[in-house]
């Protein structure tokens, strides 16, 4: 019979294991990509925010120092002054001059307004209509525009018939010429369109030559709540550092036709003066130009945070164009000395770093410089990058899942294969058709092992089925054998009256049945009494050599010799069954031996196993039948005496042997005439 | 007066050998095909022993059933079952019997009857037999009563189990597997009941004595008595 090897190989389930940690890792791929990616990010916008620091320290460096560039009045300190300049923002295209405001385009938020707090004159006391205009200064190729939006509900125009100026709405212009002379400007109207432009005498009220100015164009347009003047002065009438004040005269009354109030962009303190014009300096703007690049922005504010030059940057930079001054935080922060950066969102949605550094004179913090870069690129190469991590992760889950599909239908395959395979192997009756299970026999995995299983577990059945068929065969012919001898008995009897033989004749007949049905019985009870079996550790090579004593007195006839240690082997098992094994093993022996022969007990320890083997000089069992002699009902002995043969003895020894997990083998001597069984169990420390 | 004997065995032919038998002998017997009858002849009349076969028919265990119903109307009553299987002894064992004993199948009437004869003597009790007993080291027995005892401490002992110990007493160099068959006075034992039986009876003085240690076993022989 063959033995069931129990190792089993754990390789495939290692593999399994592995297999579901790999998927855990999987689905952990896109979390860490996502991660990596915004630590990238992080990093380039902190390295970005870094490089801007520096660049803005270069410029401000070039800066420190540079007065000139920042003080635009010969006279510092008078703060008034300073405070209440008059910005000119640089144009990119030339405005035409039509009264219409349209193409002055955003900076017409960036227009000064003057109300209430500017009047410079007012004969109503308050009470009469309130006038306010607000001012929006441009420059471009050295001629100055001006735009002037008054509010007012009711325009005066000029009548002709008055001689004096100064009896309708009006704008005055007071402008302090390259050449040092002082004019005053008065542009009046009598109705929508292009202005008389007259110089005036100091007194306002009549012009100076009757001779319009022509140098300068102005165009009147009414509003529904006011009116725009629309100017364009010469650069001749401007110069390198240009002074001019505006004032807007409001006239209501038709009747009186008297001046009622004044608003103009310096107040009255300051009477005497004009406005200080602030425009970008064409200096600095070069200096910037000579470092910055065309995707930075840098910015030059003074410290009124008025952009006093801008280069570069693309068209939408947030802080500086197209404004006159610069509030933010960071400005706050630069002017007070510090260093700072920041990330702002630009009006068309994009994120930008600004960088701000202080520019020095004597200690003294003159200005800021900011340097602004755009850097939604490195937010799209976030994306990009993200976009090729998911389309990887879909991938690399695409294949995983694909491989464990296939995986799971090899499996399946395998396992449909070999359970249809096993289906087969028995029919419908139970019998056993194939012991041997090709499916995957030598596949190392768990479907291997249990192909393995199933094979050896189809072999047991297939012994034991052999068993149980050979059952009333091997009955058959033993019990007839006994009837027969209580049949002729009993004819005997009939026949003639000397009894006393007939009678011993049936007597060991019934005997004979009896050691029948005995044998049977044992065969039977081995199962449930190995099953109640409690094991201990014994002494097999005590017990063994004990056994062998007895056994010389028991058998006297025969010669009994062991050879093994007396004691000193231990193995946990029952000794009741294995004194009985040793029994089956030894009656076996004596079935086959001759009287006065030898009969060879052996004890021997093998690494961790125990042999024991009983030897005797009987002829030589046929090969074919060696490993049928342990199913039972399988005898190859000779009649040598009148004991029934059911060849239950040794499968009664092997049921034993496996039981205490070990083995029986059976095999004729090599040299000389005799047969060897062998039992190994495992041994205990 | 003579002893009244209940049988209850479904095969009418080995009924009727036990029966012609025991009436032999001298004692009065009541016969019972299945387990139904026997309970209600019970209800008649108990009687002084019962024989009880231990398949009934299509009940596998209907002689276990009978034993538990007569116990239930009086625990003192002897009873013999009669078994095919050596293993059976341990369910026997599981109820728990006062006075008990078994025959296995074929049954030698011989031998039967002797049951019937001791079992009754040790429902008498202890007659005037004591000068039979045989004391060896602690041990006393007696073989009239089939009563034993270690240390002066009576062992509920079986007549099969009693019949084994005297023959280990017997020999006191070694009793083979083969002298203790015979003294069961059974038709057909196995070696391993044998086995069973010395299990039984070291358990039965260990709970007399938990130190006891005087059988000892003679592999490949038999089994001796040595107190050391």
């Amino acid at each position: 019979m063959p033995v069931v090897k129990k190792s089993r190989r754990r390789g495939m389930s290692m593999g399994a294991r592995m297999l579901l940690f790999s998927s855990l890792f999987l689905i952990a791929l896109p979390w860490l990509g996502y991660r990596y990616i915004d630590e990238m990010k992080n990093f380039l916008l902190q390295g970005q925010e870094d490089a801007q620091l520096l660049a803005a320290r270069a410029v401000a460096v070039v800066l420190n120092g540079r007065a000139e560039l920042f003080q635009p009045v010969e006279e510092p300190g008078d703060i008034a002054i300073e405070k209440s300049a008059l910005y000119v923002y640089p144009l990119e295209d030339p405005v035409e001059v039509d009264g219409y405001s349209g193409d002055w385009g955003v900076l017409l938020q960036q227009a000064k307004f003057f109300g209430r707090e500017s009047y410079i004159y007012d004969r109503t006391d308050g009470t009469g209509q309130a006038v306010s205009f607000s001012l929006l200064l441009g420059e471009y190729r050295d001629k100055l525009y001006a735009l002037i939006r008054v509010k007012d509900e009711n325009i005066v125009y000029r009548n002709p018939k008055y001689r004096r100026l100064d009896h309708s709405d009006h704008v005055r212009l007071e402008i302090s010429t390259p050449q040092g002379e002082s004019k005053r400007i008065m542009f009046i109207t009598e109705g929508q369109g292009q202005v008389s432009v007259y110089e005036m005498k100091p007194d306002w009220k009549t012009p100076e030559t009757g001779q319009p100015v022509y140098a300068i164009t102005g165009i009147w347009q009414e509003r529904t709540d006011g009116y725009d003047l629309e100017l364009r002065i010469p650069g001749s009438w401007v110069g390198a550092q240009p002074h001019l004040m505006f004032s807007v005269v409001n006239v209501d009354s038709t009747v009186e036709h008297q001046i009622d109030s004044i608003v103009a962009t310096l107040k009255n303190e300051n009477a005497g003066k004009l406005n200080l014009l602030i425009t970008r300096s064409p200096e600095l703007d070069r200096i910037l130009q000579g470092l910055g690049s065309a995707d930075a922005g840098i910015c030059v504010v003074d410290h009124y945070r008025r952009v006093r030059g801008v280069f570069g940057g693309e068209n939408e930079t947030t802080l500086c164009t197209q404004k006159d001054t610069v509030s933010a935080e960071l400005v706050d922060t630069a002017l007070s000395g510090s260093q700072s950066v920041a990330r702002y969102r630009n009006t068309a949605g994009e994120s930008v770093i600004v960088a701000a550094q202080p520019v020095y004179i004597n200690d003294e913090v003159i200005g800021a410089v900011l340097v602004e870069k755009n850097s939604s690129h490195i937010l799209g190469l976030q994306r990009e990058s993200l976009q090729k991590v998911i389309i990887a992760t879909l991938i690399v889950f695409l294949i995983a899942i694909a491989g464990l599909m296939l995986f799971a239908a090899w499996l399946a395959y395998r396992i449909r294969k070999l359970q249809k395979e096993a289906s087969n192997a028995i029919d419908t009756d139970g019998r056993v058709i194939s012991e041997h299970i090709t499916t995957d026999q030598f596949a190392a995995d768990e479907i291997g092992q249990l192909s393995r299983d199933i094979s050896s577990l189809l072999s047991r059945l297939k012994s034991y089925t052999g068993f149980l068929e050979s059952v009333p065969r091997t009955l058959r012919h033993e019990i007839l054998n006994p009837v027969n001898t209580i049949s002729m008995s009993l004819q005997k009897l009939d026949a003639d009256m000397t009894t006393e033989s007939i009678l011993n004749g049936a007597r060991k007949a019934t005997q004979q049945l009896e050691m029948i049905v005995h044998g049977l019985t044992e065969a039977a009870h081995i199962e449930d009494a190995l099953k109640q079996d409690e094991y201990e550790r014994f002494d097999l090579a005590a017990m063994v050599n004990e056994y062998v004593g007895n056994s010389k007195l028991k058998h006297g006839e025969y010669r009994f010799k062991y050879r093994g240690p007396d004691s000193g082997i231990y193995i946990l098992g029952s000794d009741l069954h294995i004194a009985q094994l040793l029994d089956k093993l030894k009656d076996n022996a004596l079935d086959f031996s001759e009287d006065d022969s030898e009969i060879l007990i052996e004890l021997e320890l093998l690494d961790d196993k125990a042999r024991l083997s009983v030897q005797n000089n009987g002829p030589w069992i046929p090969e074919e039948l060696l490993d049928a002699l342990f199913v039972g009902m399988t005898s190859s002995r000779a009649d040598k005496d009148d004991k029934p043969h059911l060849g239950i003895g040794l499968f009664i020894a092997n049921r034993i042997a496996q039981q205490h997990g070990g083995e029986l083998n059976i095999a004729n001597l090599a040299e000389c005439k005799g047969v060897k069984v062998s039992c190994i169990l495992p041994v205990t420390s | 007066m003579s002893y009244n004997i209940a049988i209850v065995e479904d095969d009418p032919q080995q009924r009727e050998h036990y029966a012609v038998a025991l009436r032999g002998k001298g004692y009065r017997v009541s016969e019972y095909a299945n387990r139904m009858q026997a309970i209600h002849g019970f209800a008649q009349q108990l009687p002084d022993l019962a024989i009880l076969d231990i398949i009934l028919g299509s009940e596998v265990g209907g002689g276990f059933e009978v034993c538990r119903e007569l116990k239930q109307r009086s625990p003192q009553i002897p009873v013999i079952f009669l078994t095919t299987r050596g293993d059976e002894l341990d369910k026997i064992y599981g109820l728990q019997l006062g006075a008990w004993d078994y025959q296995t199948k074929p049954v030698s009437l011989e031998f039967l009857i002797t049951r019937v004869d001791s079992l009754f003597k040790i429902k008498q009790g202890n007659t005037n037999h004591l000068a039979e007993v045989r004391v060896l080291g602690d041990v006393e027995i007696n073989p009239v009563t089939m009563r034993a005892s270690w240390k002066k401490n009576a062992v509920e002992l079986t007549p099969t189990e009693f019949d084994i110990l005297s023959a280990l007493l017997a020999k006191p160099e070694a009793a083979s597997i083969e002298d203790l068959v015979k003294a069961t006075r059974q038709g057909l034992v196995e070696d391993n009941t044998i086995n069973t039986h010395i299990l039984h009876i070291r358990k039965k003085f260990k709970k007399i004595d938990p130190e006891f240690n005087c059988i000892k076993t003679r592999y490949g022989f038999g089994y001796c008595w040595i107190c050391r």
